[in-house]
């Protein structure tokens, strides 16, 4: 935990290299230690891409440009929020020994948790771009996606934390978060486009995978500036969802031993 | 605590623990019981009342029957845990070996899990790259760095362990039952590695059951029953008072329990350790 009054660089450089090394053990133990590993991260979303594609193409595809690309990114930026969010579910539980055992900043695994994810997401995207590239989509909107990165990161992050937390106190949350998220993902247009007039474009706007996904749509796909409006309500969603998670998991965090 | 401003040492005061027994723990059992008025839970108080001071140089053994709060005190010294009523004072490096191979990982190298192990111990990466060689070595492991964890026997996990939290520059020093490490030779080897370390001038407190061990390192031990204390001072009398009640069965464990939940027993108990 993080200490606002002795708060020093050595500490934050000390932080840092916990959060760096938590990190990569995830990595490693994730991938075997090889870099191959990481065609596992991809085969989840490349099966589900297939399967929707396949059966999707010609009934809602059709009318969407780059249907292909459109459906793949959705996919991609989605399981980065539902892998980030259901590993940190379980994190706490699953280092229960070493909460137990030793006294270390918990908040370091959280942060590594989602790190790792995003990490994996990072280098699937850079996969997306290079075919991109390959269809010559290039546009100087990609100087962008940092940003949305960062804000996407953020957003994870403060669910991540609060469901890490939760998990401990109420053990089914696994099952019903795992039921929401399956509901959300319907609720995204991911495999369909939003029609202009439907109740779903005014619920959408305050949906911030909604936003996620189509702001990186236009950015990557469709060389447009990223919307104000999404940009603006996305952010405030990010803000909004660390300070929430870590506030929660500020006041839950120091009695986590005593339930593991 | 002032005394102990500028030195290493721990300065604990009147440490109470008190868990909530709540036997709902999903959501939905959670509404249940709540809609219904229901309230099962109940407080176990696992420490009561254990006042400890060690200074820079000294050992503190602490014994106790199974389920005398002698882990749950180690827990609350090291920040663990968050004590219910009381206070912790710590000075200097804190290394905690509560539970020795918490940390480590099965699929990973032992190189690996030396950077992850040392890292949780605190260690900056400096320092584990300056003592990288020498854990392996006093591990006896040297060449085998790039053996996965699973690959390697039970002993050589445990000694690798073990010297990485040697290494780990402890200046305050916590110890559960670490000593059974790997073979003979090894437990020698690691006991005369340790007494080493404890003269260089940290402060160790250390959990056993092994009374042999803690007569030849302690300057002072303390007996623990059911949470609080029952006897502390030189080493020898109270690990022969402590011998010869282990030939009876324990007290009755239920003295822990406080069935009224969200009683005022912790006030109570600071007024009466205050006045005594």
């Amino acid at each position: 935990m993080i200490d606002m009054k002795h708060l020093s660089f050595s500490m934050v450089r000390r932080q840092m290299n916990f959060i760096i090394q938590l990190t990569r053990a995830h990595l490693i133990l994730r991938n075997e230690g090889s870099y191959l590993g990481f065609l596992w991260y991809m085969l989840g979303p490349i099966l589900s891409f297939i399967i929707l594609f396949l059966v999707f193409q010609h009934r809602l595809g059709g009318d969407i440009s780059l249907y292909p690309l459109y459906l793949f990114l959705g996919i991609l930026v989605w399981d980065f929020f539902n892998t980030g969010s259901m590993m940190c579910l379980r994190c706490m539980v699953s280092s229960g020994s070493i909460i137990k055992s030793l006294p270390l900043s918990r908040d370091a695994i959280v942060i590594s948790q989602v790190f790792s994810v995003f990490v994996m997401h990072c280098v699937s995207l850079v996969v997306l771009l290079m075919i991109c590239l390959f269809f010559n989509l290039f546009s100087p909107f990609w100087f962008f996606l940092p940003i949305l990165l960062f804000l996407e990161y953020l957003f994870v992050l403060g669910v991540g934390f609060a469901l890490s937390v939760f998990y401990v106190y109420f053990r089914d949350l696994d099952q019903i978060w795992s039921l929401l998220l399956r509901v959300w993902w319907f609720a995204t247009p991911i495999f369909y486009a939003l029609t202009e007039t439907g109740p779903g474009s005014k619920l959408n706007m305050f949906n911030p995978m909604y936003h996620m996904i189509a702001l990186s749509r236009s950015i990557i796909l469709y060389q447009q500036a990223p919307e104000v409006k999404s940009f603006v309500i996305l952010s405030l969603f990010s803000c909004v969802s660390i300070m929430i998670g870590y506030v929660i998991f500020r006041k839950l965090s120091p009695h986590l031993a005593e339930y593991l | 605590m002032n005394a102990l401003a500028s030195t290493i040492g721990i300065h604990a005061e009147d440490l109470h623990k008190r868990f909530r027994i709540d036997p709902h723990g999903t959501l939905f059992t959670k509404i249940v019981a709540w809609a219904n008025g229901w309230d099962h839970s109940f407080d176990l108080w696992a420490v009561r009342g254990i006042s400890l001071d060690v200074r820079a140089g000294q050992v503190v053994g602490i014994v106790g029957r199974n389920g005398s709060g002698k882990s749950t005190l180690l827990r609350l010294i090291a920040g663990i845990y968050r004590p219910s009523v009381g206070q912790v004072e710590i000075k200097g490096r804190l290394v905690s070996l509560i539970d020795l191979g918490s940390g480590m990982q099965q699929r990973m190298t032992l190189r690996d899990n030396i950077y992850v192990q040392g890292t949780l111990l605190n260690m900056t990466r400096e320092m584990i790259e300056e003592a990288f060689d020498s854990i392996l070595e006093f591990a006896e492991l040297t060449g085998y760095e790039h053996l996965q964890l699973f690959q390697c026997s039970n002993g050589m996990r445990a000694r690798l362990c073990f010297s990485i939290a040697l290494h780990s520059a402890p200046q305050v020093l916590l110890l559960d039952e670490v000593f059974s490490a790997g073979d003979g030779w090894f437990v020698k080897k690691s006991q005369e590695a340790m007494e080493q370390l404890i003269k260089s001038n940290i402060a160790v407190v250390q959990v056993s059951h092994n009374s042999d061990l803690l007569r030849k390192i302690c300057d002072r031990v303390l007996w623990l029953e059911q949470g609080s204390l029952r006897m502390e001072g030189d080493p020898i009398q109270v690990l022969d008072a402590y011998e010869k009640s282990c030939n009876q069965p324990g007290a009755d464990p239920t003295v822990l329990i406080d069935r009224k939940p969200h009683s005022s027993y912790a006030l109570e108990r600071r007024e009466r350790v205050l006045t005594a």
